[in-house]
């Protein structure tokens, strides 16, 4: 492999080089592959060894998880009794019932935390300079829901690392509390802000309390942020947003967030938005038609019966099915428009009518034959069939 | 003295599938557990327990999928259910009351409250 003055060979022959650097590769990636395999192992291996350790100690834990009043003490003290080892064993099984559990059970196990250490660590952890360990960090404080937790993790909204912000924005979800859902909205803008969605779901799951935020947010100068909340709204039910989601709808500078207003005043079901989701039908957009109409259906106000229907009549089809759908949820009313819809061979009244007998078919095969004990009474007198009726099954007009 | 009233409790989570035994049992119920929709059907079938918890989100089989299915067969139509659903997932609370749940229960929760309901339906139903 040498020539003249002991250079290796290959140096000067690029198709050997080229093996050789194919060969170095592979013995890297086979090594990595190797120690990644070997972590692996060697972490389920420790996992199945706690979990071995923890077993017989799953009914103190589960005795701790349902315990009341009276017992509080009583289901506390084993834990509190546990040897330092044991307990490294055991914590992550405690912390991992808190986000099953609520009320004085989800607080029993959250002073068996305090008490050993848990969140004392776990509040030092948030300052580490290791991302990993702030995660962590925010990831304990967040599953106790306790105030104490609170600022730290407002604070890490703003962390510079994202998978923190992320973590901390979910444990902000835990806490009852308008502050966070202030911050929460807040962290959706700017250089670190928030993916709008992570931010949804913690603010929903605040609920009620976020209600007040949610209506400011309403108002806010930032799309993104009367965007979140606009969604929100409708899904948490804040009905003290009316009025806000009405401004939006009928006046949002951003002509898009006009659609999610009327969806979210259709999911609030409130009569007073009526009047704006009508004049939603009448825009030229066809986003904010089928949302209005959408809304409407959500509201089965009967006024807006004959608003939808000549939406109905619309040739653009998405437009006019939405319409006819909106119309299945107006009620004996709004089916009534429909069939009318149907009779004058309206095609997308023809289909809503072919999926509601499809779905109402399905069901009543999946229904149980009823045990009767008693003769069926007498069916009631079958009405004339009207000059032209609908056959269900088709969604057709009969002669 | 008379038999425990038995009943069936399925979650594909370890740690609610045990909490939610151990707090029924506590109450005096007999409680067998599945992990899974599939299993759940078969315990039921087999054991005739007087109420079901179940789960929305099991593999194999999702806790409404179940309950349709025990409607759908004139043995098990009138079993009592319960579901037990995450917060995020409240528009599967509709769905399983249309597909015949009895009442339904929200995750997190609290297993008194659990144990609250339980004794409810089964009173409201007679079993």
């Amino acid at each position: 492999v040498t020539a003249g003055l002991g250079e290796p060979s290959f140096i000067h022959d690029p198709a050997g080089l080229l093996s050789i650097s194919l060969l170095v590769i592979a013995v890297v990636v086979m090594l990595v592959v190797l120690v990644t395999i070997g972590e692996r192992a060697r972490r389920r291996r420790a996992e199945a060894r706690r979990e071995a350790r923890v077993e017989p100690l799953r009914p103190q834990l589960m005795a701790l998880a349902v315990a009341e009043d009276d017992e509080l003490e009583q289901a506390i003290a084993p834990l509190l009794a546990l040897d330092e080892p044991t307990w490294r064993a055991v914590a992550p099984s405690v912390v991992a019932l808190l986000p099953k559990l609520r009320g004085d059970t989800h607080d029993c196990v959250v002073s068996v935390l305090t008490r050993r250490g848990v969140l004392a660590r776990a509040e030092r952890d948030t300052r580490h300079r290791s991302a990993l360990r702030r995660a962590h960090g925010a990831h304990l404080l967040g599953v106790t829901g306790v105030d104490v937790a609170l600022p730290r993790l407002l604070h890490l909204l703003d962390d510079e690392d994202a998978q923190v912000r992320q973590i901390a924005a979910r444990g902000l979800g835990s806490f009852a509390d308008p502050v966070a859902a202030d911050a929460l909205l807040g962290a959706v803008v700017g250089r670190r802000g928030l993916p709008p969605r992570v931010v949804a779901d913690a603010v929903l799951r605040i609920g009620a309390v976020a209600h007040p935020a949610i209506v400011r947010a309403l108002t806010s100068p930032e799309p993104v942020r009367r965007s979140v909340a606009a969604d929100i709204a409708g899904l948490t039910g804040a009905h003290a947003a009316t009025e806000a989601l009405i401004q939006m709808l009928t006046g949002d500078p951003v002509r898009a967030l006009r659609p999610r207003a009327a969806r979210a005043l259709g999911r609030l079901g409130m009569p007073a938005a009526a009047p704006a989701l009508r004049q939603g039908l009448t825009s030229s957009d066809p986003a904010l038609v089928i949302a209005s109409a959408e809304g409407l259906g959500g509201l089965g106000d009967p006024a807006s019966v004959a608003a939808v229907a000549d939406v109905a009549r619309r040739p653009a089809l998405e437009v006019a099915r939405a319409a006819c759908r909106s119309l299945t949820e107006h009620g004996p009313a709004g089916m009534a428009a429909l069939l009318t819809l149907a009779v004058q061979d309206v095609p997308m009244a023809h289909e809503t009518i072919r999926a509601i007998a499809l779905r109402e078919g399905a069901r009543i095969e999946r229904r149980p034959a009823p045990r009767r004990t008693a003769p069926r009474p007498a069916a009631p007198p079958v009405p004339a069939p009207a000059a032209r009726t609908l056959d269900l099954r088709t969604g057709t007009g009969a002669p | 003295m008379a038999p425990a009233t038995r009943l069936v409790v399925a979650d594909d989570d370890r740690d609610i599938r045990e909490l939610v035994a151990f707090k029924l049992e506590q109450g005096g119920y007999q409680v067998a557990q599945a992990a899974d929709g599939v299993e759940a059907l078969a315990m039921i079938t087999a054991e005739r327990p007087a109420l079901a918890v179940l789960d929305v989100m099991m593999p194999g089989l999702t806790g409404l999928d179940l309950t349709r299915r025990l409607r759908a067969d004139p043995e098990t139509a009138g079993l009592p259910i319960i579901l037990l659903t995450a917060r995020a997932q409240e528009s599967d609370v509709e769905a399983g009351f249309a597909a015949g749940i009895d009442d339904y229960v929200v995750k997190p929760f609290s297993p008194r409250e659990l144990m609250s309901r339980v004794q409810a339906v089964l009173a409201r139903t007679g079993t």
